[in-house]
């Protein structure tokens, strides 16, 4: 029996060759039926192929966090397809490595758009669907840089700071109304996903700025995407019935410094 | 106690600091010894702890070491400041502990736990010394924005998550299971 038995799934950026495809798998390893969204649909598609093969279920679908038709469309699709919504991972984010001077406002709204608009929508569409399945749980991928701040991207941490907090509000929101929903933040140190790739190469790439990230963490090494997956598939869990409202760093000591 | 660990088994993986004390008193009744005898337990008892099961958890190529604060080690709590103070010692003793054993590259991880209102037998009797009866008991489950009190079962699973090799990348981090409580 899996620790997630019977349950279904949505994980956004679940195509993506990091957090959002080990996800995905470990949730079905563990019971759940997913469905991997992602911008990325072909990525989507192999991630749901790969869960397939595994013996799994899973259904994938292109699909923009930042458009609230997008939404719609892919809660949709769940209750059509699997009949319930149980987890919901808002996993899906972009990391725009810049120093807040050298943002523009395109960028900085951009930013906003896909982190917190994103997660905005996704519990807002997916809470009336877990409402009728009796319950769920929501986790939100914020980042360490949502505790404290990082100036090599300010717009980044400011989105991921708004994360951390929409998370503690809505966990309220639930309680208040007494819907069986947990919502709660995990807070990712550096883990070595291709969007981390990405921002190292904004950076100038090479040894050092790898060195950089990975001296952010005092255990001296980046993390990995199942680190994050694991954290996941506890909060997701009925193992973590009593957690909400809480933050989850998983972060090789980055914010206990 | 650590000496017949290694006696027995050899060597010592996970150590869970459980053991604790909650001292029901305002500041002003609290003497000085039981505000003593609250540290020795709380505190000390976790600082032994950490400094001799790290050595032996070094012999033992590593380890993971899970103490027990509470959100009393995060927010104040009028009912009982001692305990506050003692549960805000183990949560920076345990981010201080962490931090250095990442430095000596021990592979120690090293976490602290803060529960909420959990029916325990600790909070039984917290309750009885605070008069006790269903005002009493409702006060400590309204406190909980989830509506009712934990069990000792939630926290058993984020020590077991904790412990493991799920959580490898997790050294210095408090793990709140409070039902809501702190994220008000």
């Amino acid at each position: 029996m899996g620790r997630v038995e019977g349950t279904v799934a949505i994980v956004t950026g679940g195509g993506s060759a990091g957090m959002g495809r080990v996800t995905s798998l470990l949730l079905a390893k563990e019971g759940a039926k997913v469905v991997v969204g992602d911008i990325n649909e072909a990525g989507a598609k192999d991630t749901a192929a790969q869960i397939v093969a595994a013996g799994g279920e899973a259904v994938a679908m292109c699909h923009d966090v930042a458009s609230e038709e997008g939404w719609a469309d892919i809660i949709k699709l769940t209750l059509d397809t699997y009949g319930r919504l149980d987890i919901l991972d808002n996993n899906a984010a972009m990391f725009i490595a810049k120093p807040l001077m050298e943002t523009t406002t395109e960028e900085f709204r951009r930013q906003n758009q896909v982190n917190v608009d994103g997660v905005f929508f996704g519990m807002k569409t997916a809470i009336p669907a877990m409402e009728l399945s009796g319950g769920g749980s929501i986790v939100n991928i914020s980042s360490g840089a949502g505790i404290v701040g990082f100036p090599a991207a300010g717009a980044y941490s400011s989105s991921k700071g708004a994360v951390r907090l929409i998370t503690k509000s809505m966990a309220l929101e639930c309680a208040q109304s007494q819907n069986n929903i947990r919502v709660n933040s995990i807070h990712p140190g550096p883990i070595l996903t291709p969007m981390l790739e990405q921002g190292m190469d904004d950076l100038g790439g090479g040894d050092e700025v790898r060195g950089m990230f990975e001296g952010m963490a005092p255990l001296g090494h980046l993390g990995e995407p199942l680190d994050i997956a694991n954290g996941v598939l506890y909060l997701a869990s009925d193992e973590a019935k009593y957690v909400t409202g809480a933050e989850l760093a998983i972060d090789g000591g980055f914010i206990a410094q | 106690m650590l000496a017949e660990v290694e006696k027995r088994y050899g060597q010592l993986d996970i150590l869970v600091n459980n053991a604790g004390v909650f001292l029901v008193k305002p500041i002003s009744a609290t003497s000085l010894d039981e505000f003593r005898w609250q540290n020795s337990i709380n505190v000390d008892g976790v600082f032994l702890g950490i400094k001799h099961g790290i050595a032996l958890m070094e012999k033992s190529g590593g380890g993971s070491i899970v103490n027990i604060s509470s959100i009393a080690g995060l927010v104040g709590a009028a009912i009982s400041p001692a305990y506050c103070g003692s549960k805000g010692a183990v949560r920076l003793l345990t981010k201080a502990c962490a931090m250095e054993c990442a430095q000596k590259r021990n592979k120690i991880r090293i976490n602290s736990i803060h529960p909420g209102g959990m029916l325990t037998p600790m909070l039984e009797e917290g309750m009885a010394a605070l008069g006790g009866g269903d005002k009493v008991r409702s006060s400590f489950e309204n406190m909980a924005p989830i509506g009712h009190l934990g069990e000792a079962l939630d926290i058993a699973n984020g020590v077991v998550y904790l412990a493991s090799e799920e959580a490898k990348y997790i050294t210095g981090a408090e793990l709140v299971i409070d039902g809501g409580i702190t994220a008000a």
